[in-house]
């Protein structure tokens, strides 16, 4: 898949998304998909390595039964402190060629305050792995770190 | 995008919020290359903000302001690829 001085460095890929439809948001996004071993559909999470910890929409984890469980947690942003709860989630990096990854056990905070979606953050989760990006063809690689 | 994040026990070695490394496996489950739902979301999204949507190929199969309510409208309907769903910020 992608290796790097002749050593596997990833073996999924998927494309990315990375435009963003607010014309008020000037800036690109990376947009990678990810399913969850309880529904079929896949959902768009927004790849953040600037994000300490990942979030997770509150009307998504409804749909997996995870409303109210885990700790209590507040998180600043920047529309200020809002609360939620500490949730441990099963995802799946889901690839378009070569190996999707399963990742248990990962914590999302999930917060009904929270109106921007989907974060894959680096505390937890990104770190755990190998990630790259080829933005002039929106590919998306990763492996088990 | 930046957060800082407050939690009792959200650090190595505590209770059930501790954050420890996930448990990482291969998988063999697949996906399709989307880009014609991402050339949709590109080209008609911006219609769309603030709702859900569900997206096959480039058809937009269904939306509505509640993930609950685009699931119920995808109920019965047989399509050719499972649709990718997004809510369009």
């Amino acid at each position: 898949m992608l290796r790097i001085d002749g050593r596997e460095f990833a073996r999924g890929r998927s494309r990315f998304h990375d435009h963003p439809e607010n014309s008020s948001e000037i800036t690109a996004k990376v947009y990678v998909k990810i399913g969850f071993p309880t529904v079929t559909f896949p959902v768009l999470a927004q790849l953040d390595t600037g994000s300490a910890y990942s979030i997770l929409d509150w009307e998504v984890a409804e749909t997996l039964g995870m409303l109210g469980t885990g700790d209590p947690a507040k998180m600043h942003t920047r529309q200020g402190l809002i609360q939620g709860h500490l949730a441990r989630v099963h995802v799946v990096l889901l690839a378009d060629d070569g190996d999707a990854l399963e990742m248990e056990d990962c914590l999302f905070f999930v917060s009904e305050d929270w109106t921007f979606g989907n974060f894959l953050g680096y505390t937890g989760l990104l770190d755990a792995i190998r990630i790259a990006l080829d933005p002039p063809l929106n590919q998306f690689y990763f492996g088990k770190g | 995008m930046s957060h800082s994040f407050e939690a009792k026990n959200a650090r190595a070695g505590d209770s059930s919020s501790s954050v420890h490394p996930p448990r990482i496996k291969r998988s063999s489950r697949k996906d399709v290359d989307r880009s014609p739902e991402f050339r949709w979301l590109k080209e008609q999204g911006s219609r769309y903000l603030g709702q859900w949507v569900a997206l096959s190929g480039e058809t937009l199969v269904a939306h509505s302001s509640a993930l609950k309510g685009l699931l119920a409208k995808l109920e019965g309907k047989e399509l050719n690829r499972t649709p990718l769903i997004h809510r369009i910020d």
